[in-house]
């Protein structure tokens, strides 16, 4: 590597027997490296293991140095850290005679250098060793210790010369190299912390006048060379890391306030924009190093070298993405550093830079990294950087497309190529960004197939890393540029991507945006619907300025107007209605040929889901050119034409068909369409196949057909109006053009399926139509009998017949007829599309709205249509009918009163309430016949000649006392009938309403009566404590009725505990009344309801009941069981009454019985 | 200096921009949509380094030469953006916290509305008047 790495090596000079050293130099400095070492650093940094090596020097005094050094070390690189003194002495004597006077000298000198680390390394033989092992300390070394050493005795070593090539040689050759390392790091380290002592002082100066960062940023790089030789390439870039922030630091300082001199030098024109330059072979760039050296620099000069340098570093630390990740602040700081200097740049030199420095990063890292999806985010914006910058200098230059290119664009394109230079790197991979720039700028393809190329792998690369936003933003620019470039049919995938993009996420002011380029992209194409489309879209969002909006509400409506003549829209007719085409025939014939008939043949195309009945033909206007070929003259009456549609082909129709797949178990699994033919129809299609060859032309069989016999048709153009009568459903396209004349026929196949037409039929409808509220029963309601007649006009008058379902009943205004279950309508002729709207009036029976569950009946409307196929032809349109109100019966029994309650409850809102009056109930006269009933009669209890207003919120009661009637046991049944007048609220009519139902067990026969009191000793009940519950019957009839009653006490369990038995069995014979006392207990405080009390007839076993009628089963009879009685039959005096109990004793206080009735 | 602060709904649609030009409205709309990448790119590294509670700052999303947007992401995954002048530098990261913090309790005080229904456009009075002195003061400061 070509490194200044021998600039920056620590340097140990050598004395003594140099001849000796020379000879073990190489094996020394070789061997340093080798090991790392530990280096313990001061200001509690940790302890880093580095690689050191070193060069070696002859020692010699420089009085300079020592002069400089002793103001502070103002240079590290090259600066002597140790010094050693090597020597071969093989006794003693040799030793004391001149050796030790020697190296005194050396020693001396030494002593007055300010860096005095020292080692004197005495170079044995084996053989030298061996014979001084009988005295101690009597060694040459030991001497050397003895006079030199001191304390630091370790700074003498003896080594066994490794060029002797002995056994043992080479451990002690290792001993001794480990001994110099560790010497050397210690040295080293000495002086570095020296020198970062100097830098922090010059650091400290840096608002001194006569200071200059450039000096400065040497001083310091010094300390970055050192940790790179060290292999401390984090270190090293901490270094440079500092310099960037302490140089950004003053030219944000300088915006704000004066800025120093040597700043000013920044300021300089720059005169290179090539970028920067990051060949790893060249990682320093000697040149640029020279121009801060010489204070002659520009910021893009300087910028550009300590990027180079940070990146060279962040490269050897295999941090790629770091690089490209720097890349674009560094950018971005740097545009910014420029306005606040206020450089002034050629125009267009910064982009260039940018440019090139982008490409030169992507292009290095990405041999680095090999494209791993780690940086992929910084690439991808930096693609995108590179992308707009190329744009803009096109822009300068005049290269984008449309652009025309005046002096003004060649002299920008001219002085902007005379700043960029290649590196002069051979080796480096071609074209590189220079290159491309230089070719881009050449010519305005160049530029068009470099600025795709960039937006390519932009958008590509922010698509790998899952930015789908920011690559279809760059669509966005794609669009513009294909636009420019005249290709609008390019752009519009691009917006509608966005477009989607846009709607998925709901940003509307985005998706307006986009919507105005693709109208301008459809306006271009000549997609009018498209355009209209887009058009609407704009027009219509009220978040834009109203003069946009007018703008293409204008385009809307001008577009409008042409719609019908620029849409090639197959177009529809209607069933039986005659289809006619124009056909542009050019015959080449030389003569005029008569032909008996010209036919346009036409060829069902199946679509799926046809529901109403289809015909299609060629419609609009049709031009084909003939270009007969001469008939063959055979017997064949085929001649063959060959001919072609002025139409392109397009818009293939697809066969497809529908796929159902069915589970197991037969339900629906998922469907499919599926193209049967679609490897014919994918299948790459070569353009002159789509002309039909001379051979593959055969008649096609037809049935549909649109012709006009007899004509000539004339050597040149003919023009022919062919008709056809549509009659038959389905889609057509256009087939084959056939001529036929005697017996020849010429054929010309019409490869042109957008010539199509579709004949739709509409069968007549017919329908009810009523008002919004519901139709309800027992009033006359409204309706509507809508006739539509669909694509048939009725020619002659029609008659329909309408029949009603039971208990609803039709009448029509304006006849005299009433209402009824069956009206004829008469339909007068009626043309094809109307609408004729017949009022109807319906009535609908009230009778059901005494059940409770059904509030509305469904009626049914039977028309009878004649143009219906099937027979009976009867259309059954349902008609719900609801009910406006409910009735209910109820009987009311108090003692031996009966009260008959009848509960209207209306079901309409208030706004159709019902108005009632004269209510009434009455029994048939042969209720009277019976003596028993003979003195019944009604007491009405409900105001006279008052009329109620029934609605949902509004129900309505009405009562009537039953008096005399008879007490006994067996009361015969009353069939009673109410009957009440009313009317719909606004409506004039009154109408009787009646209301049948049946009263039974009309007759009190026993009353309960029950009381709860304390026992005897407490006046007041208490939760908790016991009482007495007496219930006593009593018969009303007084009939001593023989029969067994059964009591039922049943108490609510929260509220009441009974003690014992909660029933009991009992007669009332030989009396009027019983009585029975329990025990039950409160076990809460407060007015609670007394236990509910349950009467009921009780039947012992293998008794038949009483009443006759019931059959009970035998396995029933044969055990006892009760028969309730209706509630009518027993009258419960202490319903509803409560008794008050007070809270559980605390004390012996009173208590009390406090009996009240709610 | 603050030139646009605009709030993200969770389904990604804008509820809420607000800039000091408005006729740059358009170009930060397309700023914010393409910062909704970097805001997901942002959420599934934290996710991925695990940590419980997640901090809402996502820091610097995006920087062009013109602008620099910051992010925030509420618990709810409303994404608030602020847009600042690239050339202002005096805008400090502590700063810009702040103003997102103040951002996200006068979104929290608007979903306490019961009138207002999350994930609507933003349209209440009180929330834009108080956007709109955060912008203004964040510009004045600088």
């Amino acid at each position: 590597m070509c490194r200044m790495s021998s600039k920056t090596q620590p340097v140990i000079t050598y004395s003594g027997d140099t001849q000796l050293f020379s000879t073990l130099e190489s094996a020394t400095s070789q061997g340093l490296p080798q090991e790392t070492v530990e280096w313990k650093r001061s200001y509690g940094r940790p302890p880093r293991a580095v690689t050191l090596s070193a060069s070696f020097q002859p020692f010699k005094i420089d009085n300079d140095v020592s002069k400089e050094l002793s103001k502070g070390l103002k240079k590290l690189s090259g600066s002597q850290v140790l010094h050693t003194y090597w020597v071969e002495c093989p006794d003693v004597d040799t030793y004391k005679a001149s050796v030790r006077e020697n190296i005194q000298a050396w020693f001396t000198q030494v002593k007055q250098v300010e860096c005095s680390d020292w080692l004197i390394i005495l170079v044995e033989t084996s053989d030298s060793k061996k014979s001084n092992k009988i005295l101690p300390r009597t060694t040459v070394l030991d001497k050397v210790k003895n006079d030199f050493g001191g304390k630091t005795t370790e700074r003498c070593l003896s080594v066994v010369d490794p060029v002797k090539g002995e056994t043992k040689s080479s451990e002690s050759w290792q001993t001794f190299l480990f001994r110099l390392r560790q010497a050397l790091m210690a040295a080293f380290s000495r002086t570095l912390s020296k020198f970062e002592e100097t830098v922090r002082t010059q650091r400290e100066r840096r608002n001194e006048l006569n200071w200059n960062f450039c000096n400065y940023f040497l001083l310091q790089e010094e300390l970055a060379f050192a940790f790179e030789m060290l292999g401390l390439y984090d270190e090293a870039l901490v270094q440079y890391d500092e310099l960037d922030a302490l140089f950004t630091q003053f030219v944000l300082n300088s915006a704000v306030g004066d800025a120093p001199d040597w700043l000013l030098a920044f300021q300089a024109t720059p005169n290179n924009w090539s970028g920067v330059c990051l060949n790893p072979k060249t990682p320093f760039n000697l040149e640029l190093r020279q121009k801060i050296q010489d204070h002659n620099m520009s910021v893009i000069d300087f910028r550009n070298y300590l990027f180079a340098r940070q990146s060279a570093l962040l490269l050897i630390s295999s941090k790629p993405a770091e690089v490209a990740r720097r890349c674009l602040s560094y950018v971005q700081s740097y545009m910014y550093e420029l306005k606040l200097l206020n450089v002034s740049t050629v125009d267009g030199a910064i982009p260039t830079w940018i440019l090139l420095t982008c490409l030169q990063v992507l292009s290095t890292c990405q041999s680095h990294v090999g494209a791993s999806g780690a940086s992929m985010e910084s690439f991808a914006l930096l693609w995108n950087m590179a992308k707009d910058k190329l744009y803009e200098l096109g822009r300068k230059c005049g290269l984008l497309p449309g652009a025309s290119v005046g002096s003004a664009e060649l002299h920008c394109v001219v002085t902007l190529s005379s700043g960029i230079t290649d590196f002069g790197d051979e080796s480096a991979v071609r074209p590189t960004p220079v290159d491309k720039l230089k070719e881009a700028l050449s010519s305005s393809q160049a530029f068009t197939r470099h600025y795709l190329e960039l937006s390519e792998l932009a958008m590509g690369t922010f698509k790998h890393c899952g930015r789908l936003r920011s690559a279809r933003l760059i669509g966005r620019d794609l669009s513009r540029f294909y636009l420019q470039l005249d290709q609008p049919q390019k752009s519009v995938s691009f917006l509608l991507d966005l477009l989607r993009g846009y709607q998925e996420e709901n940003w509307p002011l985005l998706k307006i945006d986009t919507h105005i380029e693709l109208a301008e992209v459809f306006l271009k194409i000549g997609d009018r619907v498209r355009f209209i489309e887009a058009s609407a879209n704009i027009a219509a969002y009220t978040g834009l300025n109203s003069e946009t909006r007018m703008k293409y509400f204008n385009y809307l409506l001008q577009s409008a107007q042409d719609f019908d003549t620029s849409l090639d829209e197959p177009c529809s007719v209607l069933c039986d209605s005659t289809v006619s085409a124009n056909v542009e025939v050019i015959s080449h014939f030389p003569g005029p040929v008569n032909c008996s008939e010209v036919t346009v043949t036409v060829k069902a195309v199946k679509s799926a889901a046809t529901d109403g009945s289809k015909l299609s033909k060629s419609g609009g206007k049709k031009s084909v050119t003939d270009k007969p070929i001469e008939p063959v003259t055979s017997e064949k009456p085929n001649s063959y034409v060959s001919a072609r549609t002025k139409n392109p082909p397009s818009n293939d129709y697809i066969p497809i068909k529908e796929q159902l797949h069915l589970k197991q178990d037969g339900s629906l699994s998922s469907v499919a369409l599926v193209c049967p033919s679609a490897q014919q129809l994918l299948g790459r299609k070569v353009s002159h196949g789509l002309l039909p060859t001379e051979l593959s032309v055969t008649k096609e069989e037809f049935t549909h057909k649109l012709s006009v016999q007899d004509v000539t048709i004339l050597p040149g153009v003919n023009k022919l109006t062919l008709t056809m009568k549509a009659d038959h459903e389905g889609t057509y396209v256009v087939s084959q053009f056939v001529a036929s004349s005697q017996k020849l026929e010429f054929i010309q196949s019409i490869n042109c399926p957008k010539l199509s037409l579709t004949v739709v039929e509409v069968m007549p409808s017919v329908m009810v139509i009523k008002s919004r509220d519901d139709l309800l029963a027992g009033t006359e309601q409204e309706v509507e009998l809508v006739i539509r007649t669909g694509s048939t006009a009725f020619q002659n008058e029609k008659t329909l017949r309408l029949c009603s379902s039971r208990g609803l009943t039709i009448h029509l205004p304006n006849t005299d007829t009433t209402f009824q279950r069956e009206v004829d309508l008469v339909l007068r002729p009626i043309a094809a599309f109307e609408t004729v709207t017949f009022p109807l009036k319906i009535m609908a029976d009230l009778g059901f709205t005494s059940s409770k569950e059904a509030t509305f009946v469904e009626h049914k409307l039977s028309v009878h249509c004649p143009w219906l196929s099937k027979t009976p032809p009867l259309l059954d349109l349902p008609l719900n009918v609801y009910a406006p109100f409910t009735v209910q019966y109820k009987l009311h029994t108090a003692y031996t009163k009966k009260f008959v309650n009848i509960h209207v409850q209306g079901l309409t809102p208030s706004s159709r309430a019902f108005e009632f009056q004269n209510p009434n109930v009455l029994l048939p006269d042969s209720t009277y016949k019976n003596s028993a009933l003979s003195k019944l009669e009604w007491k009405n209890l409900n105001g006279s000649s008052q009329s109620l207003k029934i609605s949902q919120e509004q129900p309505a009661n009405y009562l009537w006392e039953l008096c005399g009637a008879p007490v006994q046991y067996e009361m015969p049944l009353l069939k009673a009938e109410f009957s009440v007048d009313y009317r719909l609220d606004g409506s004039v009519d009154w109408k009787k309403f009646s209301f049948n139902f049946d009263i039974t067990d009309y007759a009190t026969l026993f009353t309960v009566r029950s009381r709860v009191e304390p026992v005897k000793g407490n006046d007041f009940l208490r939760a908790g404590s016991l009482c007495h519950m007496t219930l006593t019957v009593s018969d009303v009839l007084q009939q001593a009725s023989s029969a067994a009653l059964m009591y039922e006490v049943l108490a609510d369990q929260a509220l009441w505990a009974v003690c014992g038995r909660t029933a009991g069995v009992f007669s009332m014979e030989g009396s009027s009344k019983h009585s029975v006392t329990l025990d039950v207990m409160p076990l809460v405080c407060g007015f609670l309801p007394l236990p509910a009390v349950r009467l009921s007839r009780y039947i012992p076993a293998e008794q038949k009941p009483k009443d006759g009628n019931r059959k009970p089963d035998l396995a029933a009879a044969s055990l006892p069981r009760l028969e309730p009685f209706s509630a009518g039959q027993v009258y419960n005096w202490s319903k509803a009454q409560q008794v008050h109990v007070l809270a559980a004793p605390s004390n012996n206080g009173p208590t009390s019985l406090d009996t009240s009735t709610s | 200096m603050a030139v646009c602060i605009g709030f993200i709904g969770k389904e990604n649609s804008p509820l809420f921009l607000r800039c000091i030009n408005p006729s740059q409205e358009l170009q930060f709309h397309y700023i914010m949509h393409t910062c909704i990448d970097f805001v997901e790119e942002k959420i599934i590294q934290s996710n991925k380094s695990g940590s419980d509670v997640r901090e809402l700052y996502l820091g610097l999303l995006y920087s062009s030469e013109e602008v620099k947007a910051y992010g925030f992401v509420t618990n709810t995954k409303v994404k608030i953006v602020i847009i600042i002048d690239s050339t202002n530098s005096l805008l400090r990261d502590n700063e810009i916290r702040a103003i997102f913090r103040k951002l996200h309790n006068a979104y929290t005080e608007l979903v306490c509305n019961p009138f207002y229904t999350p994930g609507d456009p933003i349209t209440a009075k009180s929330f834009s008047i108080l956007v709109d002195e955060l912008l203004a003061s964040s510009s004045s400061s600088s």
